[in-house]
């Protein structure tokens, strides 16, 4: 099983991607709410592949990814942004960041899109 | 006014003329005058004198006489004396007479000298007599009265002699008073034409004085009304010299800049820069900037200005030359920093509202696109069909979204191009992959064509997807089931060419000028229904232009329309690629450079192609590599590529020789290895054959 941990404020969202995720058989999926709890699940979960939605209250997504890796975490973070820009995308890219998935994603194959990232 | 002057300009340059004429004329007269009446002095002088000569020897005569009677009458000697005087006179005196040779005195003058020597010779013949003491007969001639008679005789000649002198001198007079009296009137006229031609002088003068304040007075109001349009607008203006140094500020530089007017002056403009530029750089710049014309300033460019406080702000410079081919320049500098600051706030807004759209969005879509994919439980025939309904229109927000922001975004000049050297077939390759259950769901076919040789641009490869599947996705929604939309990429010229051909209804009329503004929809209820955002072609053509290309679209013949996409071909042969030792060499000698550009385009990967313009240029090439096969077209003008067959067996035996061109016939005579006629062959034929006949070439060298 691969777990997988979505972090993103929107509660509608989380739920959303949890289900999608979810139709892959071969992930287990965890959901975080905010910057802060998604450091607490990691430490104590220790998923495979982390989901960090970009824009967040307090701790956005590039701390939290700098953060993990400060604290010698080298847990794979695949960004998740509606600001699907790219020239933020490409600077995503330098930040030690799998991939970047935009936002609106279509439930379906999000799935599919996580595992081509790993 | 103006037409009058040259009329004006001639009248006061006669006049001018005309003055020193009519003073050279007057003293011409006035010398005639005075030699006049020098002439009728030295007259009446001469009169004078010979009057005065004629009354003395009237005198000297009355004296000999009177000596002649009192020596006569008593015989005292003492009497003898006035005799004495007077005859010793009058000879002298008569001798002056006769000097007088004027036609009208001589003959009365010859008559009064015979008297007077008649009269002397009696007077003298009486005083011998009375000398001798003969006193009775001296008496007696005395008393005869011959004496008197002689002595009648000579004063009535006298008086006739005066008469006559009289006369001349009256009539010679009154000649001069004559010439004096036309003289008199002539001065007058002169004067008074003299005083008119001043008069016109003096008016055509002070007309033009009158004129010239008036345009000095109209071009210093042009001054003032320039410069308060310069003082008063809100852009700084700098007047540059022809080096770049600053002549002239208006206030608002003063203003922007915070330095005064006095201290810029003289200042090279690159002190303004936050960050200037080195001066040559500057200068060469300069240098390029033509005067302002119809399409606006001769050249713009936005610069970091630097206050005298330090602070900085952006500017946005419009730099023209005064006049075309003058020296100076005309500098207009804007303050764009509020400009700027709303461009951010605008850029903040887009990204705001693009986040706070697709946050619901992505729980809408996610929801809808899990209900309808069946993941989540099967729903009613009903309740699924109305689920698809909101997630095709909840995806086409979503496209209308990106597309918003697309077109935003590359109308700010904010989209970043990330240009790269890319070939066209596996673009449109991905673009058809990326559309096939687009087009499936149409049930339309996609096809391809393409040249065998890669056509290269220099571009942003998924901008270019995005501006071809705009156009494919248009074509698929527009074409009739069954359908098929063909994609062909082409060389165009100097292009490359991406044709989207449909077989769909056309496009109609009233709609072709607006084709490509945003939200253009031909009919609105039944494109929207196709599901489009009406921005994909607005957005197609800003991509297009961007990489310096562009987008047309034609009727097809038989129906249907073809949108065509040119960008301009690079032709990597040409602009001096690394060279790649491991391919063969060939040469290709064209005076045609289009033909030049698409066989070294064609043979691009698989030989190292040198490409020449000249026969000359070819044995130069020669030199420098050792070439495989030489391709040579046969007019070269004004040579003949045949020409070159003996350089390039000379320069390596085993070089393969093909001849491409346009002639039919062109009589090679075996000269050469292989011969292609450019009508009949493809260049793909000419790279196969070429390709094949190099290997040889190397197994023959070996």
């Amino acid at each position: 099983m691969i777990r997988v941990l979505y972090v993103d404020d929107e509660p509608d969202i989380r739920e959303i991607a949890e289900l999608s995720l979810s139709l892959d058989p071969g992930f287990d999926v965890h959901t975080a709410a905010s910057g802060e709890e998604a450091l607490a699940v990691v430490a104590e979960w220790q998923p495979d592949v982390v989901l960090l939605d970009v824009m967040m209250p307090v701790m956005d997504g590039p701390a939290v990814l700098a953060e993990l890796r400060s604290r010698g975490v080298n847990t794979p973070v695949v960004f998740v942004t509606a600001r699907a820009q790219r020239s933020e995308m490409q600077s995503f890219a330098t930040l030690d960041a799998k991939g970047v998935l935009a936002k609106p994603f279509d439930p379906v194959t999000l799935a599919a899109q996580v595992r081509a990232l790993l | 006014m103006m037409k009058s002057n040259p009329v004006r300009r001639a009248l006061s340059t006669l006049a001018l003329m005309a003055i020193p004429l009519a003073l050279l004329g007057f003293l011409f007269l006035m010398q005639n005058q005075f030699r006049d009446i020098r002439e009728l002095r030295e007259l009446v002088d001469e009169s004078v004198s010979t009057r005065a000569q004629l009354t003395d020897l009237l005198v000297e005569h009355l004296n000999i006489e009177t000596g002649q009677r009192g020596f006569v009458l008593t015989g005292r000697r003492e009497f003898l004396e006035p005799y004495v005087v007077g005859r010793s006179r009058i000879d002298e005196t008569m001798q002056q007479l006769a000097g007088h040779r004027e036609p009208r005195l001589a003959p009365g003058i010859e008559r009064l000298r015979q008297l007077s020597r008649q009269k002397s010779a009696f007077v003298d013949e009486t005083i011998r007599f009375a000398q001798d003491g003969d006193f009775a007969t001296a008496r007696e001639m005395v008393a005869q009265g011959r004496g008197k008679r002689l002595m009648d005789a000579m004063r009535l000649q006298v008086e006739q002699l005066d008469r006559t002198e009289r006369a001349h001198l009256k009539l010679a007079t009154g000649s001069r008073d004559h010439s004096r009296d036309r003289l008199e009137v002539t001065t007058y006229l002169l004067l008074a034409a003299f005083a008119l031609l001043l008069a016109l002088v003096a008016i055509v003068t002070a007309r033009a004085v009158r004129e010239r304040q008036r345009e000095f007075v109209r071009a210093n109001e042009l001054g003032e009304r320039q410069k308060a349009i310069l003082n008063g607008t809100v852009d700084g203006l700098l007047l540059l010299d022809q080096d770049g140094y600053i002549r002239e500020v208006n206030p608002s530089i003063v203003r922007l800049f915070g330095y005064d007017e006095e201290f810029l002056i003289g200042k090279h403009n690159t002190f303004l820069m936050a960050d200037p530029p080195a001066l040559a750089d500057s200068l060469a710049w300069l240098r390029g900037v033509g005067s302002a014309g119809r399409r606006g300033a001769g050249r713009r460019m936005e610069f970091t200005g630097l206050r005298q406080d330090g602070a900085t702000f952006e500017t946005d410079v419009a730099i023209s030359r005064i006049a075309p081919g003058a020296s100076g320049y005309v500098a207009i500098i804007r303050d764009v920093t509020e400009r700027k600051r709303i461009e951010g706030l605008k850029t903040e807004f887009v990204s705001t509202v693009s986040h706070e759209l697709r946050t619901p969005l992505t729980s809408i879509g996610g929801a809808l696109g899990l209900l309808s994919s069946g993941a989540v439980g099967q729903l009613g025939d009903k309740a699924s069909r109305l689920v698809q309904i909101a997630h095709s229109n909840c995806e086409r927000l979503i496209r209308l979204i990106n597309d918003i922001l697309d077109i935003e975004k590359i109308q700010s000049g904010k989209m970043h191009f990330d240009m790269r050297r890319l070939r066209i077939a596996p673009l449109i390759e991905r673009v058809t992959a990326a559309n096939a259950q687009f087009a499936a769901t149409h049930d339309v076919t996609l096809a391809i064509t393409h040249p065998a040789w890669p056509l290269v641009v220099d571009g942003d490869a998924d901008r270019l997807e995005q501006l071809v599947t705009n156009l494919v996705s248009n074509a698929i929604k527009h074409s009739p089931r069954g359908g098929t939309v063909e994609l062909v990429a082409s060389q165009h010229g100097q292009n490359v060419r991406i044709d989207v051909c449909d077989r769909g209804a056309g496009i109609p009329h009233a709609f072709r000028s607006r084709i490509f503004g945003k939200f253009a929809m031909a009919d609105g209820s039944d494109n929207r229904a196709r599901g489009g955002t009406g921005l994909g072609l607005s957005i197609a053509r800003e991509i297009a232009q961007r990489h310096g290309g562009s987008i047309t679209f034609a009727d097809r013949p038989g129906g249907g329309t073809t949108f065509s996409v040119d960008l301009p071909l690079i032709c990597e042969a040409a602009s001096g690629q690394p060279a790649q030792p491991d391919l063969p060499a060939v040469l290709h000698v064209d005076d045609d450079q289009d033909c030049l550009d698409v066989v070294a385009t064609a043979f691009e990967g698989a030989a190292r192609i040198i490409s020449v313009g000249t026969l000359d240029e070819a044995r130069a090439a020669l030199g420098q590599h050792t070439f495989a096969a030489a391709i040579i077209d046969v007019g070269i003008a004004p040579h003949s590529g045949l020409d070159l067959v003996p350089d390039l067996r000379a320069a390596a035996p085993g070089l393969k020789v093909l001849l491409f061109t346009a002639l039919d016939e062109p009589h090679a005579d075996g000269k050469v290895d292989a011969v292609l006629v450019k009508s009949r062959s493809s260049v793909e034929d000419l790279v196969r054959l070429t390709l094949r006949m190099a290997g040889e070439s190397k197994k023959d060298a070996a």
